[in-house]
């Protein structure tokens, strides 16, 4: 799998919240994205995973380019911002709709993956229900359902505690293998650096160091 | 598809409800208004869809009678149409897109869940009209024109009201109207806030009252605004056919066109 962002800018309402990006990003590793707010981190991670479109410039997925060969990329697990989740459903409902628009996931593998997030799948409550920490581990799930080769962690960080942290930096490290590009995005500069094989810092929508 | 279909209506199936009961009050309020004649099937049908006469603004007696039932379930019709598919952007369905590889498919499906849901709706006040026909009379489609005079204040004389008009005025054209309007509210809540284009709906729904004319879709909504039923001065069911089907094509496909480009990004960012 490889990345690659072109002359990326985009501009909304007059803003350039991304400014002349080029990167490339190749399977086997795991970049870090470092930045304050308003930086362009979520802004960079949309647009590679086809949600934003570029204004100006091309993100090319394996040869293909987004917005003109394909729509997505074609194997992606995202989490960006806040869970996308169904919250009158169980984490386990939640992740079998999902798996449901391939349905190349069968159940157990779904119950293997919350259990790895020490989240029990016969869980009736709903996810309206659940801590900020259990929703966030359940659109993690989200993220490696199905296996992506291009996976997507918009601070997957963000309200886990201590413990959780630990399994999900483990997940993440153990998720990384040649074909794979991780991207994570952190406040937490220390942990990003103990994380990430890269680390690619963003200020006003510029890449400033890579 | 099946997501849709799954989370947007079965596992959603109390929005069902208000029309449902709505359609109970409008047959009871029927049968209390019209005790000496057990309405059919049809005139439960007309009752719902008469609609108003138009406001004569010119007029010396200015008479105009809201019909609420009617009213209450078109904006409700709005209501569900325009906020499932933006709140379902806004979360999971970012995620159904994505895996699904496929910005249009998601929005065809929408399409999709969109006609089932005013399909449904329409079958809720149907099968709630005819319980209580049956309950009455037995299964009686023909409509007695004294009660509908009754209920109208328009004169029937001269009106044929075979069944098949009756199902003409009553049911595929404010089913397809309807269809019609809720593809193309959807389309602009692409374009604008859906609260917003729920609003400009709403506005058109409640400003058709004035006048009777072609270009006023909501017209077609009305049974007593028909040609059929006043000769020249009412709407034409071609027209409204017409106008139906070029507002489905138009919210489906502009629609398409939209997504293929739209940034999706959430309210807070």
């Amino acid at each position: 799998m490889k990345v690659e962002l072109k002359h990326v800018s985009k501009n909304i309402k007059g803003s350039m919240v991304l400014d002349d990006i080029n990167v490339e990003l190749n399977g086997g590793k795991i970049y870090g994205i470092q930045g304050v707010n308003g930086s362009g981190k979520t802004m960079m991670m949309r647009v590679i995973s086809g949600l934003v479109r570029a204004s100006v410039g091309e993100v090319v997925i394996d040869g293909k380019i987004i917005g003109k060969d394909i729509s997505f990329p074609e194997s992606i697990g995202l989490l960006i911002e806040n869970p996308g989740l169904i919250m009158n459903y169980t984490g386990f409902e939640n992740l079998r709709t999902l798996a449901d628009v391939n349905n190349i996931v069968d159940d157990e593998e779904i119950r293997n993956l919350l259990r790895k997030l020490n989240l029990n799948p016969d869980d009736k409550k709903k996810v309206k229900k659940y801590s900020l920490g259990m929703k966030q581990k359940i659109g993690i799930a989200e993220a490696f359902l199905e296996n992506p080769d291009l996976l997507i962690l918009d601070e997957p960080f963000n309200a886990l505690d201590s413990k959780s942290v630990e399994i999900v930096n483990g997940m993440i490290k153990e998720y990384k293998n040649n074909d794979r590009v991780i991207i994570v995005t952190c406040h937490d500069k220390q942990m990003l650096t103990e994380l990430c094989d890269e680390i690619i810092l963003m200020e006003e929508g510029k890449i400033v160091e890579a | 598809m099946r997501y849709d279909i799954k989370n947007g209506i079965i596992r959603n199936l109390q929005m069902f409800i208000p029309v449902i009961f709505l359609s109970f009050c409008h047959c009871i309020s029927m049968d209390m208004s019209y005790k000496d004649h057990h309405p059919a099937l049809a005139n439960y049908v007309i009752g719902f869809f008469r609609g108003v006469e138009p406001i004569n603004l010119l007029g010396d007696d200015i008479r105009f009678e809201i019909p609420v039932i009617w009213l209450l379930f078109y904006i409700y019709l709005t209501y569900l149409v325009g906020h499932y598919p933006y709140k379902d952007l806004d979360s999971f369905g970012k995620l159904v897109m994505i895996k699904g590889n496929s910005r249009v498919k998601w929005w065809i499906s929408k399409c999709i869940w969109n006609m089932v849901v005013v399909i449904t709706n329409y079958l809720c006040i149907y099968v709630v009209m005819l319980a209580f026909s049956t309950v009455h009379n037995g299964i009686f489609i023909k409509p007695d024109k004294l009660l509908i005079e009754r209920m109208s204040g328009v004169s029937m004389d001269g009106v044929s009201l075979k069944p098949l008009i009756v199902v003409k005025l009553c049911v595929i054209l404010p089913v397809l109207i309807s269809l019609g309007m809720s593809l193309v509210q959807m389309c602009m809540a692409l374009f604008i806030r859906p609260v917003y284009a729920n609003i400009v709906f709403i506005i058109l729904i409640l400003g058709t009252a004035h006048e009777c004319k072609e270009y006023l879709i909501d017209n077609y909504l009305m049974f007593i605004r028909s040609c059929f039923v006043v000769g020249s001065d009412g709407v034409r069911y071609s027209v409204g056919i017409t106008i139906a089907i070029c507002m489905i094509i138009i919210g489906i496909a502009v629609g398409i066109i939209k997504i293929r480009r739209k940034d999706i990004i959430t309210d807070e960012s």
